[in-house]
């Protein structure tokens, strides 16, 4: 059992850095924001405030990446992002369809580039994998 | 319950945690550690947040300052979907297992999928969602811990870098009005200029002024 849970001192420091710190915020919502009506001005700010956040999160992984991500060079993690980004746009906003897209630009890819073209390939197509077999 | 079925989302989380397990393997955090994170934190960036900056030796204050300053996304997350989940008789101890699950995905999935469920019944709806996706992210997180030896690390690149991805498509979607796409445009632009300063509170910072501007764009265009 102690070899599956790990120490009492990781499992505190989850429960302080990791569980607390979130639970807090959300139990803070569920209090004060306990009055606020679906259609105020008060939310569109907040629902601003937190994609904004979002975004930050999003900027800082790709800015100072985690783990296996940091062997990877800047210039691919943002061009690797921003392609799906680009992809999703054209495709009238539907995930599934970036799927279809992805495939195609892969095809064309494939028969011009090589070399870090076909790591962004795999870094790109690699993560929309999982989603081809499960299409309707 | 079924609804987790429905959504494309369910496959990112999917392998979002994969990602999770694995980086978790990687920084030796133990198999019962990281399950207990996916279920009690329920945070996908906070997460790896957490596990990376302990495996790199910061101490447990840092740690948790820079989980706090991620996590305060879940604040306005929280006062955004409570109000379409109650109904005038719910009393406030019967929403906090849908405020614990709530969190990027079942943010952006309740917005879309709730306005369709009868009022009455979208606290157990809410309920069997969430514990739909925690039950496939601890599947998950299993998986990814038990293959990270076997994981080229290029796969697990692009399993980490799926996450950025998949939070910025998910938010793109849900993107409603004016204020919503500048907050998001503007929040990514102004990171790395926050960042420059390294004040240790950069996601604040950017966030607030960001979603800020962003909302003072959408009022003044609301006065015309």
């Amino acid at each position: 059992m102690t070899e599956f849970l790990g120490d009492w001192h990781s499992l505190m420091v989850l429960l302080l850095a990791g569980f607390l710190p979130n639970e807090a915020w959300r139990m803070m919502g569920l209090w004060l924001g306990g009055g606020v009506d679906e259609g105020s001005e008060l939310l569109v700010w907040v629902r601003a405030v937190a994609t904004a956040i979002l975004a930050g999160v999003i900027a800082q992984i790709l800015l100072e990446p985690p783990g296996a991500l940091a062997g990877v060079p800047g210039w691919l993690r943002y061009a690797a992002v921003a392609a799906g980004f680009a992809a999703f746009l054209v495709s009238r906003r539907s995930i599934f369809d970036v799927t279809a897209l992805d495939f195609r630009r892969r095809g064309l890819r494939r028969t011009v580039h090589g070399g870090w073209q076909l790591v962004a390939r795999l870094i790109v197509s690699g993560k929309f994998n999982e989603h081809t077999r499960h299409r309707p | 319950m079924w609804s987790v079925t429905s959504t494309v989302l369910t496959l990112v989380l999917f392998a979002t945690y994969l990602g999770i397990g694995a980086l978790a393997h990687d920084t030796h955090f133990s198999l019962g550690w990281v399950l207990a994170s996916t279920a009690f934190v329920w945070a996908g960036p906070a997460q790896i947040i957490l596990i990376s900056t302990l495996g790199s030796g910061a101490t447990v204050v840092q740690a948790a300052i820079a989980v706090t300053l991620s996590a305060i996304r879940l604040f306005p997350m929280v006062v955004s979907v409570l109000p379409v989940v109650r109904s005038p008789g719910t009393k406030r101890r019967h929403l906090i297992l849908v405020t614990h699950f709530i969190a990027v995905t079942l943010w952006v999935e309740s917005l879309r999928l709730l306005p369709r469920v009868p009022r009455e019944r979208r606290i157990a709806f809410t309920h069997g969602l969430g514990c739909g996706l925690v039950s496939v992210c601890l599947v998950a997180t299993a998986l990814g811990y038990g293959l990270a030896a076997r994981l080229p690390q290029l796969f697990g690149a692009a399993i980490l870098l799926l996450t950025p991805l998949a939070f910025l498509l998910s938010t793109a979607r849900n993107c409603r009005q004016l204020a919503d796409v500048l907050a998001l445009v503007l929040g990514l632009a102004l990171l790395p200029l926050v960042s420059l300063l390294h004040t240790g509170v950069d996601i604040l910072i950017s966030g607030v002024s960001a979603g800020t501007i962003a909302y003072a764009a959408h009022w003044w265009r609301e006065q015309e």
